[in-house]
């Protein structure tokens, strides 16, 4: 069994994917896991592109991806902002500490 | 077979960004993902997204998250996981499973021969010219945030000299 | 024509939703002003309501409305103009009412906007010929009435009173939406004429869902058991509320879906036995409680179950016009009783009917019309309620079980009995408190009086309406009997008698054990448990109960935790996945 490009994309897909979410799974600092939704999201622009590639339509492809990286650097642009007041506020970043909705 | 070392890339420079305990390394590892990532995309076709891809993942983002970790301090974060590992390993491995044994057959399937021309520019100015107007305003408004940002760590310095 | 028409139709909607925007608007407008244009608004759309009746047949506006649940399109059928009409028009004199009874309250711009926009839902929920739509008329009068029952928001029982309606009739909505999406599922459409038209198409297993779950939606609409509970406690709302929403037309909605659907849901095995079973159920209950009741509103509110127990009957046992026509009898003489109520309680100030009595001397015109309106309650020949009511039971021996036309029949007994009871505990007998009643206002009397007119003569309209329901409704088959051939039927039927015998027993009764307090005595615990509603209540009290209890053991999933919600999310994804890997979606 050979490897063709398309293949090798979804693996890298597949491996941001995998990489993305356990992140989020574990870790608690809020910066870091900015990187991990970061790194998730990547892992969506490469399916969107390989899909466009796939079905030859990879004009409206990279207009979808560019729709996503916008929407992905304001998620983090902003997070990175409540960040940055949380730390001053509550002198941490671990979500545990900040979490003040649940009883 | 060549991008296969790309992707090889991506995987660790990937894992590095979320395993290294520095905040800034982090930051520097998410760079060259997004680096390799647009060089993926750059082979594929996608060159306009590749570039933007590279100059916002790579350079804006990457500028940004250093600046927040200066404001708050590059720490180590020794935090353990909530979540227990192997917990978290089963379940995201029961994902990617199912979601490739459904991607893998929609590679082969027959109807991905649709051939039709769409040109970026075209596609994105008016097929779509409603989701770019709204892309903008959503730039202003993260522009917006980033302003609060800014103010409020002037009031700061304010209130520290005082 | 068409043009007139549509016109016609939307204004009747469109008016009274006018006019609540006018009323939002002018909050601030002085008192006066916001009572009168309340009251032209909803006077123009009962204009608009009555010349709908000169557009003899089914005949529909359409709008788009999306191309996913179909135009927006009303169709002006007998049953949507009757009750359209008698919508506005009892709205109509409520809102005349509620202008002296209403005189120096605090928002009185919420109160008319809320009353009006209810009034053109309703229109709406009458006239709409798609589902969808139906629905969406119908959640929208849930929510009018739940904000009208809590009208006066700082007295915890009315906001109770109107968050347990809300719950309760919320019930009824998904029952609905169910019913709606299970036809939407296999005729792919919402229209309810092409429905009737397909029913064919739709195997029977499917058709039995839609039909229960329209069952549920009517039970809980029109307060049914065990889904009445809501009713008694909506009487916190202002008086003349409780006579629009909660007597003469929101409450009949459930009736009205039975009503329509009868045609598409007959065949369904045990559909129509559930029906009569839920109606004789209800009657009997009810008019027990009503019966045992000392709050003069909850009397009437019992009492109104018992009557949309008959109407509910009447479709079990498959006459729909015997139905609609106690509909029509049923929200006049309500809607005069409630007034009535009302303005006994506006003049002095208590709910209480064992503080009453003797108020007839004080107040020689409201009795009279309560008198009226309680006659028509217990079937007394001449009124409406007598010819109304006999149809059913008429309709109930030939057609019906004989258990269930036995209940109806004692419950037509006991109805006679708690409405002289009610008469006699508030106007007749000895004062059994000093009460110093305000004088009654002329623009209430004025509205009672229209309303007693009403009583006195709507029965004479039944030849008309039964021809207009066969003219308009194609899937119902009516059998039209003119009034004269009516008269004769009623007289010849030996059952007539029967039932009239027992309407006199029930009154004498009351009349010898108000006597006799011994008999009383030996009932005591019987009364008791009446008086705290059956055990009903606390069956609420049971279901709220689990609720919470549940949700409080739920309480511990939410842990606040990042990464725990993100662990949830990927078995939700995880799930989707199976599915769609099983090819469920």
């Amino acid at each position: 069994m050979t490897l063709t490009f398309p293949d090798l994309v979804l693996i890298a897909v597949m491996a941001l994917f995998g990489i993305g979410l356990y992140a989020l799974l574990t870790i608690r600092n809020l910066i870091r896991i900015i990187v991990a939704l970061q790194v998730l999201v990547k892992g969506v622009i490469l399916l969107i592109i390989l899909a466009g590639y796939l079905t030859n339509q990879i004009g409206m492809a990279q207009s979808m991806a560019l729709t996503v990286i916008v929407a992905d650097t304001i998620v983090a642009v902003l997070g990175m902002a409540l960040a940055v007041q949380i730390m001053r506020k509550k002198k941490s970043l671990d979500t545990s500490d900040i979490a003040e909705l649940k009883r | 077979m060549w991008q296969l070392f790309i992707v090889i890339g991506i995987c660790i420079a990937g894992f590095q960004a979320i395993e290294s305990k520095r905040l800034s390394h982090s930051a520097l590892w998410l760079a060259l993902t997004s680096a390799l990532t647009s060089w993926l995309m750059y082979l594929l076709g996608a060159v306009e997204a590749a570039v933007i891809e590279l100059s916002v993942g790579a350079g804006v983002v990457t500028i940004l998250l250093v600046f927040a970790i200066n404001i708050v301090g590059d720490q180590k974060d020794e935090s353990k996981p909530l979540v227990p590992k192997y917990l978290a390993m089963f379940i995201i491995l029961t994902a990617l499973v199912m979601l490739g044994s459904m991607l893998i057959p929609i590679q082969q399937a027959d109807f991905l021969t649709v051939t039709s021309t769409s040109v970026f520019a075209k596609s994105m100015w008016e097929e779509r010219i409603l989701d770019t107007m709204l892309q903008i305003v959503l730039l202003f408004a993260s522009v917006l945030g980033v302003l609060s940002l800014m103010e409020d760590r002037s009031n700061e310095k304010k209130d520290q000299s005082s | 024509m068409d043009a007139i028409f549509s016109y016609l139709v939307s204004s009747t909607i469109g008016l009274p939703w006018l006019g609540s925007l006018v009323l939002v608007i002018l909050a601030r407008a002085n008192e006066k002003t916001q009572h009168w244009i309340a009251f032209l608004f909803s006077l123009l759309s009962t204009i608009c309501a009555i010349s709908l009746i000169s557009f003899n047949g089914p005949a529909a506006v359409i709008f788009p409305g999306g191309g996913v649940f179909g135009d927006i399109s009303l169709m002006a059928d007998g049953l949507g103009i009757m009750l359209s009409v008698i919508a506005t028009g009892i709205g109509c004199i409520s809102i005349l009412f509620s202008t002296a009874y209403m005189k120096g309250e605090k928002q009185l711009s919420r109160y008319y906007s809320l009353m009006l926009f209810f009034i053109g839902a309703m229109v709406g929920l009458v006239l709409s010929s798609n589902l969808f739509y139906t629905f969406v008329f119908w959640e929208i009068t849930a929510v009018c009435s739940y904000a009208l029952i809590s009208f006066y928001n700082d007295d915890p029982k009315a906001v109770r009173g109107g968050m347990k309606a809300f719950i309760i009739t919320q019930l009824g909505g998904v029952g609905l939406l169910v019913g709606s999406l299970i036809l939407y599922g296999t005729l792919h459409t919402l229209h309810i004429p092409t429905i009737m038209l397909k029913l064919t198409n739709i195997p029977p297993g499917v058709l039995s869902l839609a039909g229960f779950g329209f069952l549920i939606a009517a039970v809980a609409k029109s307060a049914q058991v065990p889904l009445h509970t809501w009713l008694p406690d909506a009487m916190e709302a202002p008086t003349p509320i409780s006579a629009l929403i909660h007597a003469a037309t929101m409450v009949n909605a459930g009736v009205y879906l039975l009503a329509r659907f009868y045609p598409a849901f007959y065949t369904v095995p045990g559909w129509k036995d559930a029906i009569i079973m839920i109606g004789a159920i209800t009657a009997i209950l009810s008019a027990i409680m009503a019966a045992t009741a000392y709050d003069l509103k909850r009397v009437l509110a019992y009492s109104t179950i018992s009557q949309l127990a008959y109407m509910v009957y009447a479709v079990g046992v498959g006459d729909i016009f015997a139905s609609q026509f106690h509909l029509l009898s049923h929200a006049l003489f309500k809607a005069l009783l409630f007034l009535a109520a009302g303005a006994v309680i506006h003049s002095i100030g208590t709910r209480d009917m064992r503080l009453m009595g003797g108020l007839g001397r004080k107040m020689p015109f409201v009795r009279s019309m309560f008198i009226i309106g309680a006659l028509g309650l217990a079937g007394i020949p001449f009124f409406n309620g007598f010819w109304s009511k006999d149809a059913i039971l008429a309709a109930g021996f030939s057609h019906g079980p004989m258990w269930a036309y036995l209940i109806m029949l004692i419950t037509t007994g006991i109805t006679a009995y708690y409405t002289t009871r009610c008469v006699w505990m508030v106007f007749l007998g000895e004062p059994r408190t000093e009460i110093h009643p305000h004088p009654v206002s002329p623009v209430m009397k004025a509205s009672l009086f229209i309303l007693s007119i009403g009583t006195l003569t709507s029965w004479g309209m039944g030849g008309r309406l039964a021809e207009f329901f066969e003219h308009s409704l194609p899937f119902h088959h009516f059998h039209p009997l003119s009034i004269a051939e009516r008269f004769a039927e009623v007289f010849t039927f030996p059952m007539t008698y029967g039932t009239l015998l027992v309407i006199a027993t029930g009154m004498v009764v009351y009349l010898y054990i108000k006597r006799v307090r011994g008999v009383v005595h030996d009932f005591r615990g019987i009364i008791q448990f009446a008086e705290n509603g059956l055990g009903f209540d606390a069956l609420n009290a049971v279901v709220s109960q689990v609720t919470i209890y549940t949700a409080e053991a739920l309480r511990y999933t939410q842990t606040g935790v990042l990464n725990w919600n993100i662990f949830g999310m990927l078995l939700g994804m995880i799930a989707m996945l199976g599915l769609i890997e099983m090819g469920g979606l």
